[in-house]
């Protein structure tokens, strides 16, 4: 409020009275607002989350490892066989067998319980090392707790061993790795599905910097989602944009970002209607890199654990398909999108435009990964816990991806010869290792 | 029914719990506190990672609601660990920090989330409230 030096009392006390309504104004009309929103609100009550969060693991304490799991070399837990790491050749037997029993179901549900097991014998393994057999489950629980029980593993490794293909390994992994956290160990996974990342060198400030980053990624989802929620892109908006313009159905993939970058996409998703145009407009070359980390841990058991971000995926979902009558349209739709966006960054991180592979696995993973979504959603709103949904027929998948993987390098072409991307491989990796190991980790969101 | 609402008035539908103890005070940051006050602090936050370690606003909040909690057990003449507070500022990040802050005093708390009422799940008994 600006007084001037020759303004006579009356004339200063008008100032104060009429600052004074003014904010008194701006106050009724704010709480007016919250009023309504509270109106449209429903409340739901549920338990804070049973592990408080899994704090990083620790790359100076000793790890146990499973297999080779390369990259991991500063492990100080003596007795590491090659091949085998810190497993006793029965855990191994165990661990491999229900691995292998895993590999071989084709629902998530089933997955996941087997892979409980393949963790449940490291367990076991652990224990038995450390002296601690046929104890109560709250003793073993205290002791990895106490003791910080740490495990080391490469996805593809264990894949490789078991015969499946990156993707599926990574799924594995994935799977595995929260399976372990739940057990209660601290863990070092690489779930990198190319060689490329075979430069990652964990360092304690990397593997600070991935937690953080699955951290924040999932923070900024559940921010981002609850903000599309009340800002009116939920219902119809979401329907059609859907329907269709699934290809630009970046929102899950950028909100690794920030709310802000999810809130353009949101109104670009709502305004604009050419397809992958939006897509490559918004995203910018790093930006897709680093979602492709996200779209992965989306990929993993963080959609199938029942959790913030999968209910909120789940929910946004389960709006847009409620109450339509072409529920499966929308479900194809979803599933393209994700499947587009999963090529766009597999191409992304692949580098150039030769890999029609990696664009191939990307599309694998989002169509996948809309897959666990859909089926949240059924769980969710009352199809019941048991509904298994089925994944994709493989046929199925090939056919899509193609035509995916074929847009996807179309458009990685035209970004090249207009210079956006380095098509050199090498100089890729170099920038990779950079970016894994020193890059300061994201801002709080 | 032992649930005790310290929801935020502002910010979460009222739940109509029998004990009703709501107040926005107990979801001011620490850096929205006058800088005289002695507990002031230009971070809300100690650490950044993991959310519960959050700590800072959400422990001292979380020490304000559980004396609270404790005057009101002590009213009743029942044991302060019968009693469920039930916290939510529709801050999913603060929320889960204030509820596990304040099961290092042994409670067990539940955490009111938000939802769009077009949103809500269809079996959820809280929604026509």
């Amino acid at each position: 409020m600006f007084i001037s030096q020759t303004a006579t009392a009356r004339e200063v006390m008008e100032q104060f009275r009429a600052s004074r309504l003014r904010a008194q104004d701006a106050r009724e009309h704010e709480q007016e607002a919250q009023r309504e929103k509270l109106r449209d609100s429903a409340v739901q009550l549920r338990e804070p989350n049973h592990r408080p969060s899994t704090s990083p693991a620790n790359t100076t304490l000793p790890t146990f490892k499973i297999g080779d799991a390369k990259g991991f070399d500063f492990v100080t837990e003596p007795g590491a066989k090659p091949g085998l790491g810190n497993l006793s050749d029965d855990g191994a037997k165990n661990f491999f067998a229900a691995m292998r029993e895993a590999a071989a179901k084709p629902d998530v549900a089933g997955r996941d319980i087997s892979v409980a097991k393949a963790a449940k014998a490291v367990v076991t393994d652990w224990l038995a090392k450390h002296g601690l057999t046929n104890k109560h489950h709250g003793v073993v629980d205290t002791a990895l707790h106490e003791t910080r029980a740490q495990v080391a593993f490469a996805s593809r490794e264990i894949g490789q061993r078991l015969g499946l293909n990156p993707v599926e390994s990574q799924l594995m992994g994935y799977s595995l790795e929260r399976a372990f956290e739940k057990a209660g160990f601290k863990v070092f996974a690489n779930h990198a599905y190319d060689a490329t990342v075979n430069v990652f060198k964990a360092s304690a400030s990397s593997i600070a910097t991935a937690a953080g980053m699955r951290h924040s990624a999932e923070s900024t989802l559940s921010k981002s989602l609850n903000w599309m929620a009340t800002h009116g892109v939920t219902h119809e908006a979401l329907k059609d944009a859907l329907a269709k313009h699934s290809g630009k159905f970046s929102v899950i993939v950028e909100a690794a970002q920030h709310p802000e970058i999810v809130q353009r996409v949101a109104y670009a998703l709502t305004k604009s209607d050419k397809l992958m145009d939006g897509v490559m407009a918004i995203a910018h070359d790093s930006e897709l890199r680093k979602s492709v980390g996200t779209l992965a841990l989306a990929a993993g058991e963080d959609v199938a654990a029942v959790n913030k971000t999968a209910g909120s995926i789940a929910i946004l979902a389960g709006s847009a398909l409620r109450g339509d009558s072409a529920e499966d349209t929308a479900r194809h739709a979803f599933r393209a999108g994700m499947a587009v966006l999963g090529g766009i960054a597999g191409g992304a991180m692949g580098g150039g435009v030769g890999s029609v592979f990696t664009g191939l696995v990307g599309a694998e993973i989002g169509s996948r990964l809309a897959d666990k979504v859909l089926d949240m959603y059924d769980k969710h709103m009352g199809k019941g816990p048991h509904v298994q949904e089925h994944t994709v027929s493989r046929a199925e998948l090939r056919e899509s991806t193609g035509v995916v993987a074929e847009r996807v390098v179309d458009k990685l072409h035209e970004a090249e010869t207009r210079g956006k991307l380095p098509g050199n491989m090498a100089s890729r990796e170099r920038e990779m290792e950079r970016e894994y190991s020193m890059v300061k980790s994201l801002g709080k969101s | 029914m032992n649930l005790v609402d310290y929801t935020h008035p502002g910010r979460v539908p009222r739940l109509y719990l029998p004990d009703d103890r709501r107040s926005a005070n107990y979801y001011i940051r620490l850096n929205k506190l006058p800088p005289s006050h002695p507990y002031h602090s230009i971070h809300w936050a100690l650490f950044r990672y993991p959310e519960w370690l959050e700590g800072g606003s959400a422990w001292v909040q979380s020490k304000a609601i559980y004396d609270d909690l404790q005057r009101l057990a002590e009213a009743k003449g029942v044991d302060v660990t019968m009693l469920r507070p039930v916290v939510g500022s529709d801050d999913p990040g603060f929320d889960e920090a204030l509820a596990q802050a304040l099961r290092t005093f042994d409670l067990r708390p539940m955490v009111a989330e938000v939802v769009p009422r077009t949103m809500a799940m269809p079996s959820n008994p809280s929604s026509g409230a």
